[in-house]
């Protein structure tokens, strides 16, 4: 016992326990700017990364577009008037004489309508509550939401 | 250490402590000076970040049933990083033989010595993917060929670049092209429908500064395509009208011929052909195919006198206002005085007593001068406006013109014009402006706009276009009224617009030609204005042949020309004849 008194009254006047005080702490600095600089690497590195990425996604979507709009024009090159007519042509069609139309009365047709192409602008309005209730109420209101339907019961209140 | 090593030691020591001061200093004066940092961002500027032009793809076009008129296609900027060219021979050549590039006007630009100012030059612009493959197949094949050759003769493509971007395509190609209008390569609209909603089709194009250094990438704006037009015109019948005045023209030997077509109901365009015509996808053609004033589309761009088809808008006015009926009388001599002026009838004949009817049917000049003095000036002028004589349509399309309508007041309008005016001579309307005006006659009097688009696609999302009532110039009842004196009056001259198993109402029209000397004797415009079926009228259709040879009247060149245009509708519409209809309703 006696001798860690001693140990421990000699302790803070070693000569070597200041130098081994700065070289710890310069370790810790060095330690310190290495997980600092670590991370920060890995972070720059990541973010690089990925806007490479949205670089080449950007890149991607555009030829996606300009593909998207060939095949809409080679579409309509093959549905175009004058190669249907041909096509139909080819295959023995002819024009119609009205002599030799045969009228045929359908309940409820209304006759050819023109094509709507896109939905219209009431049908896209979206009339549901797309928020859920968690985004709105209260820590009490959401505990009597998710217990009323069990303990209710228990009480005799109906709902 | 001896002194001469103590010497080195300390002269390397100061040498190495002077260089990192040195450097230091170097790149502080570098940074601050005010030359060298315009410099360094500017270089920074164009190694970092560039200028982007976003333009969206332009909204297509399409017919009332989803056909396109007007897409768009991915072509090609062929051009040269100056710095990387080996041998501009080769790149004309290749260029000359594969795009049909002029040889001479490649080379040089593919010749220009590489510098700051000259990095990049484009060399040709909308060439097809096609082509575009070939040049990249020919250029490397040309460096597997002459692998390893450094000699300046080694035949190279290096140096060629090239940009894809989207261009407009036509793929009905001369359908409808008067309507359609076209893009030039600048992107921009011309005539019809290309030049009237150039803004909203072309879109928003946005300029953005885009960073290369992947760390300060950031999303681009959203820039939606240009909104996307549904038109009101069928394509089929589109197609079969062109057919009709390709024959008319032909045949006739006339210089042009417009038919047009339209819902009286609502004022939509369901077809307008006209003579001539262009494969939008060649724009470039324009001034060969429409020389001199030839308008791009007769049907809104050129007023004429409209001659005998105008009677109809007269007696109507005279119907509703109640100064006539369809059996008041009136006694042809052959002649009637108006303001100095003396008019006669087509044939110079006196036709005696008539009703309005025979007035129709024989299409007297005389009585239709008279009905108009029953009017009035006031009166008659009225109603023409509100016809919408002398005025714009309203209707969508570029290059309307309104014609001229003289009027009490202005300073070459005399009195005889009322007289004259009455049977479309002195008075100047284009087509459409004659089929908006007449629609009044087959729609229980009202006007609807003439219209040629239905619907527009923005944003994905579909928005319909109401129809409009431009005005309503005469009564329900006057328009049923004429619309029976008409149907009549072509029954019972067994005219040549007739339709076997359809009853139809129309009016030919001969128009003499003014010229700076008076009016041309041997050549005129031949009209016809036609609606049907007579008790619930779905088109309405107005013929014009522009100097027929073949004949001078209407109701030789035009009111068969009517006949062929219904035949053709009926069946293109699925309108039954009338007595089939008739059993259909009442089931």
């Amino acid at each position: 016992m006696k001798r860690f008194d001693k140990l421990k009254q000699a302790y803070p006047h070693l000569p070597w326990r200041g130098e081994l005080q700065k070289m710890g702490m310069f370790l810790v600095g060095i330690v310190l700017f290495l997980l600092v600089s670590i991370i920060y690497l890995n972070v720059s590195a990541k973010t690089a990364g990925i806007g490479r990425e949205i670089q080449s996604y950007q890149a991607t979507a555009d030829a996606i577009e300009q593909e998207n709009e060939d095949y809409k024009s080679e579409l309509a090159s093959l549905s175009s008037s004058r190669v249907l007519e041909k096509r139909s042509e080819a295959m023995d069609f002819r024009a119609l004489d009205p002599d030799e139309a045969l009228y045929v009365y359908v309940p409820g047709y209304k006759g050819r309508r023109p094509l709507t192409l896109a939905p219209s602008q009431e049908s896209t309005i979206v009339r549901a509550h797309v928020m859920p209730d968690e985004y709105t109420e209260s820590l009490f209101q959401w505990i009597y939401r998710k217990t009323s339907p069990y303990l209710l019961p228990l009480l005799g209140v109906e709902k | 250490m001896n002194h001469e090593h103590l010497w080195r030691f300390t002269f390397m020591g100061i040498a190495l402590s002077i260089l990192p001061v040195f450097i230091t200093f170097q790149l502080l004066r570098i940074q601050t000076d005010e030359a060298n940092k315009q410099i360094i961002e500017a270089e920074q500027e164009r190694y970092e970040s560039y200028n982007l032009l976003l333009e969206p793809a332009r909204g297509e076009i399409y017919d009332r049933y989803g056909h396109p008129f007007a897409s768009n296609e991915t072509v090609y900027e062929v051009g040269v990083e100056l710095r990387d060219v080996d041998n501009s021979k080769s790149i004309a050549t290749a260029m000359s033989l594969i795009t049909g590039a002029d040889y001479n006007e490649i080379l040089d630009i593919a010749s220009i010595e590489y510098s700051r100012n000259a990095v990049y030059r484009p060399l040709k612009k909308g060439v097809p993917k096609e082509q575009v493959e070939q040049l990249k197949m020919l250029s490397s094949k040309m460096r597997e060929t002459y692998k390893g050759r450094r000699d300046p003769d080694t035949p190279s493509l290096s140096g060629l670049v090239y940009r894809p971007y989207l261009q407009r395509f036509y793929p009905e190609k001369s359908l409808g092209s008067n309507l359609i209008g076209f893009v030039n390569q600048a992107g921009d609209g011309f005539y019809g429908v290309e030049g009237y909603y150039d803004e909203m089709l072309s879109g928003k194009t946005l300029d953005v500064w885009v960073t290369t250094n992947p760390n300060q990438v950031v999303d681009l704006p959203d820039t939606p395509q240009g909104v996307s037009l549904v038109l009101t015109i069928d394509r089929e019948i589109q197609a079969a009208m062109e057919g009709v005045v390709d024959k008319a023209k032909k045949r006739n030997g006339a210089e042009s011929a417009t038919v047009v077509v339209l819902d009286p109901k609502t004022g939509e365009i369901l077809a307008m052909a006209t003579t001539p015509r262009m494969d939008l996808n060649k724009y470039w053609l324009l001034n060969e195919i429409f020389p001199d004033q030839t308008p791009f589309d007769r049907g809104v761009s050129q007023a004429y006198e409209p001659g005998s088809v105008y009677k109809v808008l007269t007696m109507a006015a005279g119907l509703d206002l109640g100064v006539i009926e369809p059996d008041t009388e009136f006694v042809d001599t052959g002649i009637f005085e108006l303001g100095g002026a003396k008019i006669y009838n087509w044939n110079l004949g006196a036709w005696g007593p008539v009703d309005m009817v025979d007035c129709l049917a024989h299409s007297l000049n005389t009585c239709h001068a008279w009905v108009a003095t029953q009017i009035g000036a006031h009166d008659f002028y009225n109603y023409m406006r509100k016809y919408g004589i002398g005025r714009s349509t309203g209707v969508d399309l570029a290059g309307e013109v309104t014609g001229r309508l003289k009027t009490p007041g202005d300073e070459d309008w005399y009195e005889a014009d009322l007289g004259t005016n009455a049977f479309g001579q002195g008075v100047s309307a284009t087509p459409l402006q004659m089929a908006s005006a007449t629609s009044a006659l087959a729609n229980d009097g009202k006007i609807m706009t003439p219209h040629i688009v239905q619907a527009m696609i923005s944003n994905g999302v579909q928005h319909q276009i109401g129809y409009n009532i431009a005005s309503q110039p005469i009564s329900a009842e006057a328009a049923h009224t004429i619309t029976e004196m008409l149907a009549r009056s072509l029954e019972s001259e067994a005219s040549d617009a007739l339709v076997p198993g359809y009853r139809v109402a129309g009016k030919t029209g001969t128009g003499e030609i003014p010229t700076p000397y008076g009016y041309t004797e041997y050549l005129t415009n031949a009209s016809f204005v036609g609606w049907g079926p007579v008790d619930d009228p779905q088109f309405l259709v107005y013929i014009w042949v522009e100097k027929p040879t073949s004949s001078i009247w209407g109701s030789e060149v035009a009111a068969p020309i009517f006949s062929q245009v219904v035949q053709q509708l009926v069946v293109l519409m699925n309108i039954p004849p009338d007595d089939i209809r008739h059993k259909l309703l009442e089931k």
